[in-house]
């Protein structure tokens, strides 16, 4: 975009009525199998590996049904030790079940995906689903590291305000033997105003399961976005975008744990909530926020039982 | 009222205070005496960015010891959510960088009043609407000879202490 079709899209846009500057966003494709995804194509195949025996003993969910899940967005895990350690140096997070994780990366000049890393570090089986091809011949998407086997495991292609890269959501079941949690991993777009947010988080969680994890980056930062490409900064609540993706899902039943988290991400120096997590038919116990790790984001988790 | 409020109105009324008390304290030395034109007291302007966070148009007049008072009004709707902001302010001309009464430093305080409306995606949510109240403070450099140009920079402080620029177009009667 130029600049100076830049400035005519921000004054178009800006104008009071903003007439043609709604939320335009694609449609959503439905969620797909990733055993069955060739409609990405080779190239975004997914890959997975059972967890380690000993980390479905060491992990098991306490009295049958309790198990601690974790979001975290790695920032592309460039160094999956550090993620490792990062994961390791905090008690709270060291036992934790189930790791949602956002910003992935994969390369083939890589001996390992970079979440295969990761999980062979911690024990833990995991699935890797990419959204999208990176410079360098590798891959960028989402992951789920478990301490228990992770199945019918499904990608979307979430609906694409031409003002970012392809975004994926991604759900599974983690069987905790009894007990199945049904969990669905985000990552949306960043240079998004509210509504635009809502349309694009809507197709993955309007017809999500009666009981339902939701947790990822949800990017629900304080900027105003001026056609995707122009920050305005406010240091008001009423454009915490947060707020409102909060009232959203409780509108459509679920809770919001996170809701009083504070800060989960530092970028010079200002903070923002931007990951949260949201649970429908289960019971939850908020647990905190983590400032470890290489990430501009820091973990947070939530302990989940499971009716 | 919170306690973050009551801080927050606190620090309001202590710039409007150093708004009334400065052009005293500071003396007749380097003060700009008299406007740049006995008929221009009125100011019409429209900004960008600034205290209507992506644009503003406002108004202010001057006031007796070197004081102004306004507001700036704004409402755009970005990507469907619509934002509304009002922020009226006190202003200080408490020193003149050159001779000429053409050109001033200025300094303006007030609350900055905040409406964000989201629509909703479809049926299952009836949509938000969000309000703030914040504080704001500026200082920069005015040029008024029947064309009123302003640049500045500022600080708005609501749940958090956010940096910010602005930049105002206008003329002065």
């Amino acid at each position: 975009m130029t600049p100076a079709s830049l400035v005519r899209a921000a004054a178009a846009c800006a104008l009071v009525g903003g007439a043609g500057c709604g939320i335009e966003l694609t449609s959503a494709q439905p969620w797909v199998p990733v055993a069955e995804d060739d409609a990405f194509g080779p190239a975004l195949r997914a890959e997975s590996a059972p967890p380690r025996a000993s980390a479905v003993r060491t992990r098991a969910p306490a009295g049958g049904s309790l198990v601690r899940v974790v979001t975290y967005n790695v920032q592309y895990s460039p160094d999956p030790q550090a993620i490792a350690d990062a994961i390791m140096s905090a008690p709270a997070l060291r036992g934790a079940g189930v790791f949602l994780l956002q910003e992935q990366e994969a390369y083939r000049a890589e001996a390992w995906s970079r979440t295969a890393r990761v999980a062979e570090l911690l024990g833990l089986g995991y699935v890797y689903v990419p959204a999208r091809e990176v410079k360098g011949g590798g891959t960028h998407g989402l992951s789920i590291l478990s301490a228990f086997p992770i199945e019918n495991v499904e990608r979307m292609m979430l609906p694409d305000a031409g003002k970012g890269h392809p975004r994926i959501a991604m759900q599974a079941e983690i069987n905790l033997g009894d007990h199945r949690l049904h969990v669905i991993n985000l990552h949306l777009d960043t240079k998004l105003n509210t509504a635009e947010r809502l349309a694009h988080l809507r197709p993955a969680v309007l017809e999500a399961p009666d009981t339902t994890l939701v947790a990822g980056d949800l990017n629900t930062c304080w900027v105003e976005w001026v056609a995707g490409k122009v920050p305005v900064l406010s240091s008001s609540s009423a454009s915490d975008q947060a707020l409102v993706v909060d009232s959203y899902m409780r509108a459509l039943g679920f809770e919001t744990p996170t809701a009083n988290s504070g800060p989960t991400e530092s970028m010079f120096g200002v903070e923002q909530r931007l990951d949260s997590m949201f649970s429908r038919g289960l019971a939850v116990q908020f647990g905190g926020v983590e400032r470890v790790g290489p990430s501009d984001h820091w973990p947070m988790w939530i302990d989940v039982t499971l009716p | 009222m919170s306690s973050l409020a009551r801080r927050r109105a606190l620090v309001v009324m202590s710039l409007v205070g150093l708004g009334l008390t400065g052009p005293v304290g500071l003396g007749a030395a380097g003060l700009g005496t008299a406007p740049a034109r006995a008929d221009d007291r009125h100011a019409f302007y429209v900004e960008a960015l600034g205290k209507g966070g992506l644009y503003g148009v406002g108004y202010d007049v001057r006031l007796p010891r070197q004081l102004a008072l306004g507001a700036v009004a704004s409402h755009y709707v970005l990507s469907g959510d619509r934002f509304t902001r009002v922020a009226p302010y006190l202003a200080v001309y408490p020193w003149r960088p050159w001779s000429s009464a053409r050109h001033r430093w200025f300094m303006q305080a007030g609350p900055q009043w905040v409406r964000r409306h989201t629509p909703s995606p479809g049926p299952e949510w009836p949509g938000k609407t969000s309000m703030s109240l914040d504080a704001e403070l500026s200082a920069g450099y005015e040029y008024r000879h029947g064309l009123l140009v302003r640049a500045y920079a500022m600080a708005s402080w609501g749940t958090r202490l956010v940096p910010w620029l602005g930049a105002s177009v206008g003329w002065s009667l």
